[in-house]
């Protein structure tokens, strides 16, 4: 019965708590002068008793998906390559810039997939990085991370 | 003024040199993301939405307008040469395209699918330009409870029909709902959900949301099965359809055409509704049912023009009530108001020379799109031909610049990575993000027009049932909400998600 609408369901429940709990604190007011938690504490309200129906369909309805089921066959490495090159990119970015983070970031996921000759994964990088570097800030005036070095 | 002579302050806004580029540049950039798969007219409009910061507002929402209904066209080329759709809207045209193609037809269903798509648009801007003023006018008597109540019929609707789980596409909607209070209280200025973070003082922004549930999700779950595409090789030519052709295709066009036209106006309808209803119309009406999915015209041409017309029919909530019906029109309203704008009843009168720019540049739009995709068709067969390997991380490039481009915040690329996973794992899931996307939207709206109801009627529910349009607006939404109790409504409703998904 540890099925996926079970994890969810019982996830989206404690959000809907959090989100009644958030409600309370920043208070209801009253009916004719409602307050700034109103609409959140009774979303909240709603979300439970709807997670509350998908719990109790996914016990006692036909079996759903199990929580493995759902990861058969995935290729996780190039899923978590991509969050983390992502992750550290944006850590980056503040202080190299706009430019260099963006070349090494496009290097990364240019061989994450399948393995490309080093000159086109480079060569790519940089062109797209310096077109969106021309069309974006240069032309239309997109303000994008300078970093320390003044390399954005 | 009359219709004649709005009209032609509209084509004297659209067609000056500025604006024709700008249209232009919609609609290319609309039938390239309609092409290439994995990236949507939401991507789309998110990333250039920093862009339109720096030119007039007409200009601006004329290019935004342009991508939406420009990638229309271009998702039937992908369904009919590669059998996987450009766009949602398009999945349909897969079954019977894709079969033309492999018989040799992919010429003609490729110019039926253009033509159909012109047709449908344009008579789709006409119902738009005799449709919204009367709505306006309408719509200047709706005071909060009635915007309030139709803003939770516009949710009902587009809950009702997500795939799969009522209750998901609800607690979806539940979250959107939050997601949107999250800042300021625009009445007593109340820190809400904040964290004490000031980056969350104005609220979370629109397009990290999008990009992340939409741009990198779409990413995570292409990568985590090698995707192979089979492109169509041989020559595309005979792009005229035959009179055999258009025969067999006239009825389908314009049935599809009036059908999508008044599903795009309902909120929560919209394009892909309107090509699943389409196909099932033309199925059902045909003498010889048995072609469809073996490469009946038919199957092109309804669907193609019904989606098309309802991404022109979509225009109407927006412009005359201030109500996005879907998640593209969420966007659209985002960049109004980002220009100082806000659409609705007055927009008309306060800004005639917009909303009439607007409708006159789907005209010139529309005759762009034909061109661009009939004599042209060669140039987007060479785009579908560059591999997803090297597509993917340009995909993610221009989210990145698009959200960083509208706050200058590296926080806002953070949420987007983050909702980003949480948008991969609600796909594994079977949560949809199209209703948490218009309810994030509409959640300070209607929050602000219920608070607005309450006071007014000294805290009495009965408000909101004692008048008529937002009466009728909640018996709808509770009809609907209810419907899956009717075991045979609640077994009509999964077996249109079942085609959708299937």
């Amino acid at each position: 019965m540890r099925t996926a609408d079970l994890w969810s369901a019982g996830l989206w429940i404690l959000v809907g708590a959090y989100f009644i709990h958030a409600g309370l604190e920043l208070d209801l007011g009253e009916l004719r002068d409602p307050g700034s938690g109103l609409m959140i504490f009774w979303v909240g309200v709603l979300m439970v008793v709807l997670c509350a129906g998908i719990f109790v369909a996914a016990l006692v309805g036909p079996a759903t998906a199990r929580f493995g089921e759902l990861w058969a066959g995935v290729q996780y490495g190039r899923v978590v390559r991509f969050v983390l090159a992502l992750c550290v990119y944006a850590l980056l970015l503040p202080w190299l810039g706009f430019i260099p983070t963006t070349v090494l970031l496009l290097i990364v996921l240019f061989r994450a997939v399948e393995p490309t000759p080093w000159w086109a994964t480079v060569l790519l990088a940089v062109l797209a990085t310096a077109f969106c570097d021309l069309v974006f800030h240069r032309w239309l005036g997109i303000q994008l991370p300078a970093g320390y070095f003044g390399w954005g | 003024m009359d219709l004649l002579s709005s009209l032609a302050l509209g084509f004297s806004v659209a067609l000056q040199p500025g604006n024709l580029l700008y249209c232009f540049i919609g609609v290319f950039i609309g039938t390239l993301v309609g092409v290439l798969p994995g990236i949507g007219p939401v991507a789309a409009m998110s990333l250039l939405l920093p862009v339109t910061f720096n030119v007039s507002p007409t200009g601006g929402i004329i290019m935004l307008a342009g991508i939406y209904y420009g990638s229309m066209y271009g998702g039937s080329t992908t369904a009919i040469l590669v059998n996987i759709p450009g766009e949602a809207a398009s999945v349909v045209t897969c079954l019977d395209g894709y079969e033309m193609a492999k018989q040799g037809r992919a010429g003609p269903a490729l110019g039926i699918a253009a033509f159909g798509s012109f047709i449908a648009g344009t008579v789709a801007i006409v119902g738009l330009m005799l449709l919204a003023p009367t709505l306006a006018r309408w719509a200047v008597k709706f005071g909060p409870a009635e915007y309030f109540s139709l803003m939770v019929l516009g949710l009902c609707i587009l809950t009702y029909l997500s795939h799969g789980s009522l209750l998901k596409a609800l607690v979806m909607a539940a979250v959107g709902l939050v997601l949107g209070l999250i800042g300021l209280d625009s009445i007593n200025g109340a820190a809400r959900l904040t964290f004490d973070q000031l980056e969350l003082i104005d609220g979370v922004g629109l397009v990290p949301i999008v990009m992340g549930l939409f741009g990198i999700a779409e990413i995570l779950s292409n990568l985590e099965q090698p995707l192979k595409r089979q492109i169509f090789e041989t020559k595309i030519r005979n792009l005229m359809p035959t009179r055999q052709d258009w025969k067999q295709s006239a009825a389908p066009i314009a049935r599809g055409s009036v059908l999508g036209f008044f599903l795009g106006i309902l909120p929560g309808g919209g394009a892909v509704i309107s090509s699943f209803l389409s196909y099932a119309l033309e199925k059902r009406v045909s003498r010889t049912p048995e072609r469809f999915g073996k490469g009946a015209i038919e199957g092109v041409a309804g669907p193609e023009s019904a989606n098309n017309a309802a991404a022109g029919g979509a225009f109407i909530p927006l412009l005359t009530l201030g109500i996005p019906p879907n998640v593209v029109m969420a966007l659209l309203l985002g960049a109004f108001i980002v220009h100082g704008l806000q659409p609705g009843p007055l927009l008309m009168t306060q800004n005639p020379d917009l909303f009439w720019g607007i409708v006159a540049s789907m005209y010139i739009g529309n005759i762009m799109l034909l061109i661009l995709n009939l004599p042209l068709i060669g140039m987007w067969v060479q785009v579908l031909k560059v591999p997803y390997k090297t597509l993917f991380p340009l995909i993610l490039l221009f989210c990145i610049v698009g959200v960083y481009g509208i706050s200058g915040a590296i926080f806002d690329i953070y949420l987007m990575i983050g909702f980003g996973i949480l948008g991969y794992l609600m796909r594994k899931f079977g949560y949809e993000p199209a209703p948490l996307i218009l309810a994030f939207v509409l959640g300070p709206l209607m929050e602000n027009n219920l608070r607005k109801s309450l006071i007014l009627s000294q805290g009495d529910f009965s408000f909101f049932v004692t008048r008529p349009i937002s009466l009728t607006c909640l018996v709808l939404a509770a009809l609907l909400l209810l419907s899956p109790l009717v075991p045979w409504l609640n077994a009509k409703r999964k077996r249109v998600a079942l085609d959708e998904e299937s």
